[in-house]
């Protein structure tokens, strides 16, 4: 089935919230149960050079990535952080990778950056073997990150290098 | 030589503007040079802005400490940062012990966490020694994490994870 990567807009909203309101998909990130859909509209809302991006199937929105540079902190400028959440029925379809794809052009093209950094759960081995593929390095195990299902859970944090454009 | 602690307020934003233009305090954190004291002034009125204790030498303020919560990501709630800074005239006197003592005492007894984080740059030793001695472990290096007189340094991750209270219910 072919997937398509585009920019998300405000009316994205509401379907990023239901594929967030999902017990797999919470569980790689930090989303709480009930996701209220204004505040994905702010998300979607992408201040200050943030990217989001969604993957689509059709009509449908499947997935999406949000790439955070660190607009406020100039020390950091050289850097980014990303996070994305794929629908529990379209895992492990190259979603995540098509998402990745676009979003590490704009890192490394056209926002010129060194550094783009994430967390990811210690047991999500489908999201660790996605994020090494594409060149990410673990850094550090950070011990009790988040809270999930109950339980206190640890997440590496993983980074990709690039020379910059000089 | 003694150091009063005391929590910042709008009106210390002119000392802590200065406080972060001392080239060591630059060099330690994440600040920049020609810090505005109309920066610091919105940080410490937000409503969601951190814990932030000042040590103090007579009227002079020769360090500072934040605790940042994470009150808006609930699932993070039971974690904080650490950030730090003391005046060069003033290391190596106990002002960060003084400091981080308090703020840990906040951490563990009055908000109840379980994980306090921070980052340090690895060429830090001091620093990274006061850490450890209050039970920060080391988890891990971000490279190229930030840059600092002209060149991207690498960050240690260091934290201190602690049981928080709980009761027993049978």
């Amino acid at each position: 089935m072919s997937v398509a990567i585009r920019r998300a807009n405000v009316d994205d909203a509401e379907a990023l919230a239901r594929i967030h309101d999902d017990s797999s998909v919470r569980s790689g990130t930090l989303q709480t149960p009930y996701p209220l859909i204004s505040s994905w509209r702010d998300r979607c809302a992408q201040t200050d050079g943030q990217i989001m991006l969604v993957a689509v199937s059709g009509e449908a929105v499947i997935a999406n990535l949000g790439l955070y540079p660190n607009s406020k902190t100039p020390r950091r400028a050289h850097a980014a952080s990303l996070m994305m959440g794929v629908h529990a029925a379209w895992k492990r379809k190259g979603v995540g990778s098509a998402l990745l794809v676009a979003a590490l052009d704009i890192a490394d093209n056209w926002y010129g950056l060194a550094r783009v950094e994430l967390t990811v759960y210690t047991d999500n081995e489908a999201g660790i073997g996605l994020y090494k593929k594409f060149g990410f390095e673990t850094e550090a195990t950070l011990r009790k990150y988040a809270l999930r299902e109950g339980a206190f859970v640890d997440a590496y944090a993983m980074a990709r290098l690039r020379t910059r454009p000089t | 030589m003694s150091y009063k602690l005391r929590r910042a307020v709008v009106t210390d934003a002119e000392g802590l503007a200065e406080v972060f233009t001392d080239p060591s305090v630059l060099a330690g954190t994440l600040q920049i040079p020609y810090a505005s004291p109309l920066l610091w002034r919105e940080r410490l009125s937000k409503p969601d802005a951190p814990v932030l204790l000042l040590a103090c030498h007579g009227d002079n303020i020769v360090g500072s400490a934040g605790l940042h919560t994470n009150m808006g990501t609930p699932r993070r709630a039971h974690v904080a940062a650490v950030g730090m800074g003391v005046i060069t005239a003033h290391q190596r006197k106990g002002v960060g012990r003084q400091l981080l003592a308090a703020l840990l005492d906040l951490a563990d007894n009055w908000y109840g966490l379980t994980r306090v984080e921070l980052s340090v740059f690895t060429d830090n030793a001091p620093a990274i020694a006061l850490y450890t001695k209050f039970g920060f472990e080391h988890e891990g290096t971000y490279r190229a994490y930030a840059l600092r007189n002209g060149e991207l340094a690498d960050c240690h991750t260091m934290a201190r994870v602690r049981d928080r209270p709980t009761v027993r219910v049978s």
